[in-house]
């Protein structure tokens, strides 16, 4: 697939719109789901998503492909979703990188886990939680949904998370942790499961 | 058709309708490209001499007329007018009355639609491109020309 | 425990992105706490839910009309005549049938389009705020702007620069 993407550039940096096309239908899905993890409203992501591709085609005389193109494109495609939430401030004050005994006093023990079973993946818990989980990430703050959709849709590694979001090592390793962290109390709320020892609504009792 | 609208025709490879049989298949209109400068020696051509006047409203002071296109257009058959730089404008019959024919003009580069009711004797000229180094294109339509 | 706020953050790392010193510390962490062993089942058990649930909301959505509205930002002169798009008419008959691009038997939506400023030149007696009757324009990236001649309409697309 990479060959054959460098292959589509040169043809579009030579004026093949053809070419061009076929690289925007080839990632377009893609684009506009990362676009939605971090703008979260559906028509914005689309619009933002349109902007990738407008944006990577006035630039492709920049392209050398020192980097997949794919890469290139999603780099794009999260700076220009970055840029239209900048607005959006989080409600809340907590500190998003900071690792600190109120942060790891809350949140999951393992009760995902359980609930989930041995087999995650075959299991209708799973099914609901996926469904919710957008909202979920509707909810978090905006450097929270950023970091989890670099990582996780995008797979970005860490030093790619550190430089593409201008923070330390370290620092990317705690958001990601408080991110999750509130991910996953979000999805626990949602399936209905309490953190708290003695509390059964129903489902599996996660305590011992 | 003259020979050299005829060739007119093939040049722009247009999806253009056959020579009317009935008078309800559709009204004979022309249809020019032209395009207008802001810089240069004013002038119209002499084959936009009828424009002249309309055109002289505008900021651009130098006329070069360049497609012309004559043919009958059927009713909600859309013909595709090639423009200089690549891009095509389509031009669609909605209907007519009496003395006046109603045109739908989509311009997809400007993402702009129009419709257009233009009495016999009357000419519509519409701007398809933005300007550019002072340059623009423009479209006009003459129904019953 | 103290050094949970040094480990926990560690869990989910990708191989290669800890040091082998960090690695060995980090797997003698979790031997003997439970918080963090049951932080890493939990990332195990929710792993990979992100991407599904992100990629059904994008299968879900119609992307018929993506491409050729790309394909309609991009001007003209960037590609070669022989490489230019083709099936045009499909494509721009999919790009208008979009609804938020403004239906033609409609009236004028200002919220999606520039309403056509008319300016009456040449014909006297009639008022200059009263649309002409006959020329409906709307364009999401430029503003039209009607001049009725006594020979007809002339409707002129402005830039947003001012041009």
């Amino acid at each position: 697939m990479e060959v054959d993407d460098l292959a589509l550039v040169e043809k579009a940096r030579s004026g093949d719109a053809d070419a061009f096309r076929t690289l925007v239908v080839r990632y377009q899905r893609k684009v506009f789901a990362v676009a939605l993890g971090i703008v979260k409203d559906p028509d914005l992501a689309w619009d933002v998503a349109q902007d990738a591709f407008v944006r990577v085609h006035q630039h492709l005389a920049d392209f050398k492909g020192e980097s997949a193109f794919s890469t290139w494109l999603f780099r794009i495609a999260t700076h220009i979703s970055i840029d239209a939430i900048r607005k959006e401030r989080s409600s809340k004050k907590d500190d998003i990188d900071q690792v600190d005994e109120a942060a790891l006093s809350e949140g999951a023990s393992g009760i995902l886990g359980t609930a989930l079973g041995s087999n995650p993946q075959e299991s209708v818990l799973r099914k609901e939680l996926v469904e919710k989980m957008t909202a979920a990430l509707a909810e978090l703050p905006p450097a929270h949904r950023t970091i989890l959709v670099l990582r996780e849709v995008e797979g970005l590694s860490y030093e790619e998370l550190s430089e593409q979001l201008g923070i330390p090592k370290g620092t990317v390793m705690s958001r990601l942790f408080h991110a999750r962290k509130k991910m996953q109390a979000l999805l626990q709320g949602y399936a209905g499961l309490s953190a708290r020892p003695g509390r059964s609504t129903g489902r599996e009792d996660a305590e011992p | 058709m003259t020979s050299l609208a005829q060739s007119a025709v093939v040049a722009l490879g247009l999806v253009a309708s056959a020579p009317v049989l009935s008078a309800d298949a559709g009204i004979p209109a022309r249809i020019r490209v032209l395009k207008g400068s802001r810089q240069g020696p004013p002038g119209v051509p002499p084959g936009l001499r009828d424009l002249e006047h309309q055109l002289s409203h505008t900021a651009y002071v130098r006329w070069e007329e360049a497609r012309v296109l004559e043919t009958t257009m059927e009713f909600k058959k859309p013909v595709m007018v090639s423009l200089p730089d690549g891009w095509q404008v389509v031009v669609t019959l909605l209907e007519s009355r009496k003395d006046t024919a109603t045109y739908e003009v989509l311009v997809p580069s400007t993402r702009t639609q129009s419709r257009l009711t233009i009495p016999k004797d009357k000419r519509i000229v519409q701007q398809v491109t933005p300007e550019r180094g002072g340059d623009a294109y423009f479209v006009t339509i003459r129904p019953w020309p | 425990m103290k050094d949970c706020a040094t480990y926990a953050p560690m869990i989910g790392a990708r191989p290669g992105e800890l040091t082998p010193d960090e690695e060995a510390r980090l797997h003698e962490h979790l031997a003997g706490c439970d918080a963090c062993q049951g932080r890493l089942a939990d990332l195990e058990a929710t792993g990979g839910m992100l991407v599904e649930a992100l990629s059904r909301a994008a299968s879900r959505r119609d992307f018929a009309t993506f491409a050729d509205e790309v394909m309609a930002r991009i001007p003209a002169n960037a590609w070669k005549p022989e490489g230019a798009p083709k099936g045009v008419l499909e494509s721009l008959k999919a790009f208008f049938g979009r609804h938020r691009v403004l239906a033609i038997a409609s009236a004028l939506a200002p919220a999606l389009a520039a309403a056509a400023l008319y300016l009456f030149i040449d014909r006297p007696g009639m008022p200059a705020e009263t649309a002409l009757p006959g020329v409906e324009v709307a364009s999401e990236t430029l503003e039209p702007i009607v001049l009725d001649t006594s020979d007809g309409p002339i409707i002129l697309m402005s830039d947003s620069d001012g041009t």
